[in-house]
């Protein structure tokens, strides 16, 4: 018997993972909680509706984090539901329009963000040798948040790989990983960056390839592979990475019998955590320092909640992913922590345009970066 | 309504945008499918065969009492049927809109108002849901006591305009025996309000007109609920009997003592292999008893040795009370979508009735009986999941595999015919907790016989127009 888990979702279930859907939350209505988009999934299959620009909106209002999945028993993975969906809209032309440009802007830049394609790795190549060919060791797979958006993470990253071990290269011609492109419905586009990368990475003739970003490590790590594009090479997020070190000793982070003062608390990223299982490694990282004490929020592990950023919901709604951001950064501040940290460039870029001062927020890399030195 | 064309839809439309603006009105295709059902279970091998359910006109998303209060007016000049909506976790299509109308979700009305340390009482909007609302309480060391399955999708306004109950009600009640007071739209627009006293003689509890109403005589804005602290401990106790009478023996009997478990579930012994899943035998035809008691340790101690006594005197054997713990861990699993029910054409519902214990052991024969023995092919099992002084609750559960979804729907409307029938035939009532919506509309009747004569004249005083949940109710 094979199971329908669009039926199991928009026709069978009395919505019991609603109350902590962050979209569903925030507009209060049926229709765009994982049973309505489920269901009306269920219609489009049938040609029950036609599927318009309100259809396409209401599927677009989404952040693909799979928290709903968490609370799911027969675990609907309803963002697979909600992708497929997209990729079908995007086809019928009736997608947001943010989404049909993010894909004119990748085909043209290799970006989401439309920045020159040539800048993507200038200023990391500035004092380091341009795409060092030796064989084995590490490669920095930059990701485009950290290129364009969030420059001090990239250069975060890149002082503690120097630090950590034998240096590291950047990849010659990195493009998108393609995450936002999938999380859209841009498919094709998404093979097309895929096959690319898969290219550029194992030519690179590293043994490891290591992200910033949790979107590239899920992509390259999970999705490649179901797109045909399996890596040879092995990829680390960089707190799996940073964990490693630390523990063979590369590392080094000073004991010290100082009181934990520094109240910390982690934001899982949606990519890292829920659909990568990287949970303990961030927290290991944070929690060798012997000052900071962590703090989880609420809702943390497999129960966070998503920044709102994701699945194209900062995108296409950036006023709504706002406000989910927000919600977040007041759960932040509800444990009493001073610093938010999470690891995740785009996870970090919202939550520190949302904060309003409330609470400093860090990437892993900046964190790690700023306190090796300062922090015992 | 529908059939009023565009030109009146556009006019329609214009005054409601009026009242709660544009971003609070939708209109398309969309949304209306979304609001077309709720959990009733009918609704589900009839959208799987293909058929279409009645959908809304519009759906509004009032932000407060006032804009109610200004759109049930306007439903009243142009004769609209007006819809409540909470999280649409009813079961038995009370929110379907049979004749179109407007959708009034209150689920933007989800404010917790004020929180009444001294007297332990928390005034919420209604839409505010059932697991939220929980979860604040006990942030401040305080509970609703309720948890109705539909927890997870369920509004306070659903809650008490359905008459639920929680895994609780035992020791602390259904909804009913919550609600200190509420602020109610009346169907001519009126805001009135009940305030939250501990007891009152001053006439009928008009309360307790709107509590169980579905819609049909106001839209609820606001109620106040009695809370508790939590807990200092939750125990659970698990035995099997020989057979079902054992157990509501021993049950009576736990009663009679003074004991008030905050839990008391007893299987029957179909039920009871579906619960246990081979993790205790359990004797062909015996039962299943889940008890909880909780409060200070103290009391939890003393109720605990004494209704295991009772049990013990009855024949009850003690199995680990880690089977108990289980079912309270799990206990909204059965809610979940699952690959037995989600084959082909499995349909699979729920009865809820009760009655006083004289008729309670009949009540659940004949209902069975009568249903096995005019439906071939269908199984009913059941829990007893509600107990009290004087009588307790039976959840019927029936399931059936049809060849095809079209005969699933024939035999599940014959299943329900036979059930309520049989349970009048016992004296017993025809609903316990799930409400009446459509499912039970046309038995109203003969449930509350010329009584219900009552309910349809106060229906109409209030209401003259009709235009509040038509055909729910009965009404």
């Amino acid at each position: 018997m094979t199971l329908d888990p669009v039926v199991m979702c928009g026709v069978e279930c009395m919505k019991m993972c609603r109350f902590v859907c962050i979209v569903a939350n925030q507009l209060k209505l049926e229709t765009v909680a994982p049973y309505g988009k489920c269901l009306i999934a269920y219609y489009l299959r049938n040609e029950a509706i036609k599927g318009g620009k309100r259809t396409a909106e209401v599927i677009y209002q989404c952040a693909t984090c799979g928290l709903c999945t968490e609370w799911c028993l027969p675990r609907v993975d309803v963002p697979e539901i909600v992708k497929d969906v997209r990729a079908k809209l995007l086809e019928k032309d009736v997608a947001p329009e943010a989404t049909v440009e993010l894909g004119e802007r990748a085909r043209s830049e290799r970006n989401p963000y439309g920045e020159p394609h040539n800048k993507r790795l200038a200023a990391l190549r500035k004092g380091k040798k341009n795409g060092k060919k030796k064989e084995g060791g590490v490669a920095y797979f930059v990701g485009c948040t950290s290129a364009y958006k969030q420059p001090s993470i990239a250069k975060a990253t890149a002082e503690i790989l120097e630090q950590a071990g034998d240096g590291f290269t950047l990849i010659d011609e990195e493009w998108c990983c393609g995450a936002p492109l999938l999380s859209t419905g841009h498919r094709e586009l998404a093979a097309e960056h895929a096959k690319h990368n898969k290219e550029v990475i194992e030519r690179s003739g590293c043994d490891i390839v290591v992200t910033s970003c949790a979107g590239c490590y899920m992509t390259l790590s999970r999705d490649y592979p179901k797109m045909g594009f399996p890596l040879k090479t092995r990829v680390l997020h960089l707190s799996q990475y940073l964990w490693k070190v630390i523990e063979e000793g590369k590392l080094e982070i000073r004991k010290t019998s100082r009181e934990k003062d520094l109240k910390v608390t982690y934001h899982d990223p949606c990519h890292l955590g829920r659909h990568m299982g990287v949970y303990e490694e961030p927290r290991s990282v944070l929690n060798s320092f012997a000052r900071v004490q962590l703090i989880e929020m609420e809702w943390s592990k497999r129960n966070s909640k998503c920044c709102g950023s994701g699945g194209g919901l900062q995108l296409n709604f950036p006023e709504l992913s706002r406000k989910i951001g927000m919600e977040r950064i007041r759960e932040a501040t509800a444990t009493g922590a001073e610093i938010l940290v999470t690891a995740c460039p785009f996870c970090k870029n919202q939550l520190e345009g949302v904060s309003e001062g409330k609470i400093k927020v860090y990437d892993l890399s900046e964190f790690v970066a700023k306190h090796l030195k300062t922090l015992e | 309504m529908s059939e009023r064309g565009a030109f009146w839809r556009n006019i329609v439309y214009e005054e409601i945008v009026g009242i709660v603006g544009q971003k609070n009105v939708y209109c398309d295709e969309a949304d209306l499918l979304c609001y077309s059902r709720d959990a009733w279970q009918l609704t589900v091998p009839w959208i799987k065969g293909g058929g279409e359910l009645p959908k809304p006109d519009f759906i509004v998303h009032p932000e407060n009492a006032e804009q109610i209060s200004e759109i049930v007016k306007l439903a009243n000049r142009f004769r609209i049927p007006l819809i409540p909506f909470g999280g649409g976790a009813g079961v038995c299509g009370g929110t379907i809109p049979v004749h179109g109308g407007i959708v009034v979700d209150l689920k933007k009305m989800d404010r917790i108002v004020k929180v009444d340390h001294k007297s332990l009482l928390v005034t919420v909007q209604p839409g505010i849901l059932g697991e939220v609302l929980e979860r604040e309480l006990n942030k401040m060391g305080y509970t609703l006591p309720h948890y109705p399955a539909s927890m997870y999708c369920s509004t306070v306004g659903g809650f008490v305009a359905c008459r639920s109950a929680g895994s609780l009600s035992s020791k602390y009640g259904k909804i009913e025996d919550m609600v200190a007071g509420m602020e109610v739209v009346i169907p001519t627009g009126e805001i009135i309000r009940i305030k939250p006293v501990p007891r009152s003689s001053t006439g009928p509890d008009l309360k307790q007109l709107f509590i169980g109403s579905e819609g049909t005589l106001g839209i609820i804005t606001e109620v106040t609920l009695k809370i508790k602290h939590l807990p200092e401990e939750r125990r659970f106790k698990a035995f099997i009997f020989k057979n079902l009478h054992s157990g509501i023996e021993s049950v009576i009997k736990i009663f009679r003592k003074g004991v008030k478990p905050c839990v008391i579930r007893l299987y029957d012994y179909i039920d009871a292999q579906f619960t246990l899943k081979g993790k205790a035998e359990i004797p062909e035809g015996g039962s299943y008893l889940i008890l909880g008691f909780d409060g200070s340790r103290e009391i939890v101690d003393l109720e605990e040795k004494i209704a295991t006594g009772i049990c013990l005197e009855e024949g009850g054997v003690e199995v680990s009370r880690e089977l108990a713990e289980h079912w309270w861990r799990h206990r909204y699993d059965m809610y979940y979508p699952d690959a037995f029910r989600s084959s082909y054409s499995i349909i699979a519902d729920t009865v809820d009735v009760a009655a006083p214990y004289d008729k309670l052991e009949e009540l659940y024969w004949t209902i069975k009986r009568t249903v096995e023995e005019r439906n071939p092919g269908v199984t009913m099992m059941a829990h007893f999941s509600h107990f009290y002084e004087d009588g307790g609750s039976i959840y019927m559960i029936f399931f059936t595999q049809q060849q095809d979804h079209e005969r699933a729907v024939k035999v599940y409307n014959s299943v329900w015919k036979d059930a309520l029938e049989a349970c009048l035939k016992v004296g017993g009532t025809i609903s316990h907790h799930h409400g009446v919506g459509l499912v039970r509309a046309g038995w109203m009747h003969k449930e509350h016989g010329k009584a219900f004569d009552i309910l349809k004249a106060i229906k109409r005083a209030l209401d003259p127009n009709n235009i509040m949940n038509p055909g729910k109710l009965g009404l």
